[in-house]
């Protein structure tokens, strides 16, 4: 009987650090401000809108666990943006507006994004360490 | 403590409950048949509630009323309460039960008996508007109303005119499926080998989402069907351009589209009438991007999607009849997404 208040106290620690757990420890969006010119959290946004995720794994994205392209886990670290120009802002942006001025037989579609959401999506891809 | 936990924990279920989204919500209706099963869901609910309480004041009342002490006990009363059994234990059961059967036959009423739609019943067989058929994991609509050049097939999205009972035969090409447009009307099953039928109506425009509630394997929580209720004249127009084959591809980028798709296998199995595809076994392509859709209702209908279900629709919609089909270079494939996407 003597350990039933312990048990509760345990169960509350655990409860709140399986919260905790949850919690991105200060790693937000806004965390890495980059040369894009964009907005993170609006990025994330037109990622999900665009539907990129059909495509790419991109964490942080609901359901974007496509395998038809490459994952776009730790995208901040990677050396090239379509395997063919140096993954700059710049050239990241003219990938995302239209992949074909890159890399004319990529099979990734222009999807009609605008400049300004172009960046707002590199702005967040950036966010990916 | 307890009781308050108790509050606490019903209090955050309703909260919860009221977050719920209301495309097929069963209580919340826009059509006649929906409506009167959930008028007799409340009926009942609030009768049960009714009979509940009585019973538990009756048993409070029968603990409460002493009869002699705990020193002497007053002897039973055998011959006693006959009137109470006669009422409350026959009576007023008998009452409340026939008046439930009467409103669940009224409520039966909404969906048709069983009629087989050839018309071998006699006069009373009503001809259906629609045959949708399931298939694991997407449902095929038939219109066969009307003369034969009025006729088309198309798939996971169904067209209603508001305001105007439709009538829709339902059958299975495969395993048990149900159909179940919650806001609109009741459930029934597809039964393989058999015919069953189902009345619709909206009283409203607008979308109404329904998905398989009978389980039929896998992507069973991913076979969803959309009824789309329109304004006659705009029904009408649906109808008109769905009755037409494929839209021709104009750029050079649909044309080799085209190609692409007459010369892969896509043809095996879908078709679009007006071309040389004429497979059956998947959804009619004719009028594809004119739909919500795709898989089912599983994902938006727009160009990355089409894109990646098109290339790996296995990992999408594992075991789906859809193969990864894997055999195009990129641009074979953005010109075949592109011949698609025109097919209005």
């Amino acid at each position: 009987m003597t350990g039933r208040p312990h048990m509760v106290l345990l169960f509350i620690a655990g409860g709140i650090l399986s919260l905790l757990a949850g919690c991105t420890g200060g790693r937000s969006l806004e965390a890495y401000p980059t040369a894009t010119g964009g907005d993170a959290r609006r990025g994330k946004t037109a990622i999900e809108q665009y539907r990129c995720g059909a495509c790419h794994e991109i964490p942080g994205i609901p359901g974007a666990r496509g395998l038809v392209g490459p994952s776009l886990a730790q995208f901040a670290d990677r050396s090239f943006v379509g395997g063919e120009v140096p993954n700059i802002p710049e050239n990241l942006v003219k990938w995302i507006m239209s992949p074909q001025s890159i890399e004319p037989a990529t099979a990734m579609p222009a999807l009609g994004v605008n400049e300004q959401q172009a960046r707002d999506t590199a702005a967040y891809l950036y966010t990916l360490r | 403590m307890k009781s308050r936990a108790a509050l606490l924990s019903t209090v955050l279920a309703f909260l919860l409950l009221a977050g719920c989204e209301r495309r097929q919500d069963m209580l919340y209706t826009d059509g006649p048949g929906a409506g009167s099963i959930a008028w007799l869901s409340w009926f009942v609910f609030i009768l049960f509630c009714v009979v509940t309480i009585v019973m538990w004041v009756l048993i409070l009342g029968g603990i409460l009323r002493r009869r002699g002490s705990f020193d002497t006990h007053e002897p039973f009363d055998v011959g006693g309460g006959q009137g109470w059994l006669a009422i409350g234990g026959f009576a007023i059961p008998v009452v409340i039960l026939f008046v439930s059967f009467i409103l669940s036959l009224r409520g039966m009423a909404e969906f048709p008996m069983h009629e087989d739609h050839e018309g071998h019943n006699g006069s009373s067989s009503v001809a259906p508007d629609i045959r949708v058929i399931g298939h694991q994991w997407w449902w095929e609509v038939q219109y066969i109303g009307g003369p034969v050049d009025q006729r088309f097939t198309t798939a996971n999205e169904i067209h209603v005119p508001v305001g105007r009972p439709v009538n829709i035969a339902l059958e299975t090409a495969d395993v048990l499926h149900s159909f179940w447009v919650p806001k609109l009307q009741g459930k029934v099953d597809m039964v393989p080998g058999y015919v069953n039928n189902l009345r619709l109506e909206a009283a409203q425009e607008g979308v109404y989402r329904g998905q398989c509630s009978q389980y039929c394997g896998a992507q069973h929580a991913n076979m969803a069907v959309i009824v789309v209720a329109q304004q006659p004249k705009d029904y009408e127009a649906w109808r008109a351009h769905m009755v037409q084959p494929a839209s021709q591809p104009s750029t050079p980028q649909e044309i080799q589209g085209q190609e692409v798709f007459l010369s892969a296998p896509c043809a095996n199995c879908h078709a679009v009438r007006g071309t040389g595809a004429g497979g059956i076994v998947a959804p009619d392509l004719t009028h594809i991007a004119s739909r919500q859709g795709l898989a089912a209702n599983m994902f938006p209908n727009d160009d990355a999607d089409l894109e990646a279900w098109v290339t790996h629709a296995q990992s999408l919609k594992p075991e789906v009849a859809m193969p990864n089909i894997t055999q195009f270079d990129g641009v074979e494939l953005r010109a075949l997404v592109a011949y698609l996407r025109q097919l209005k």
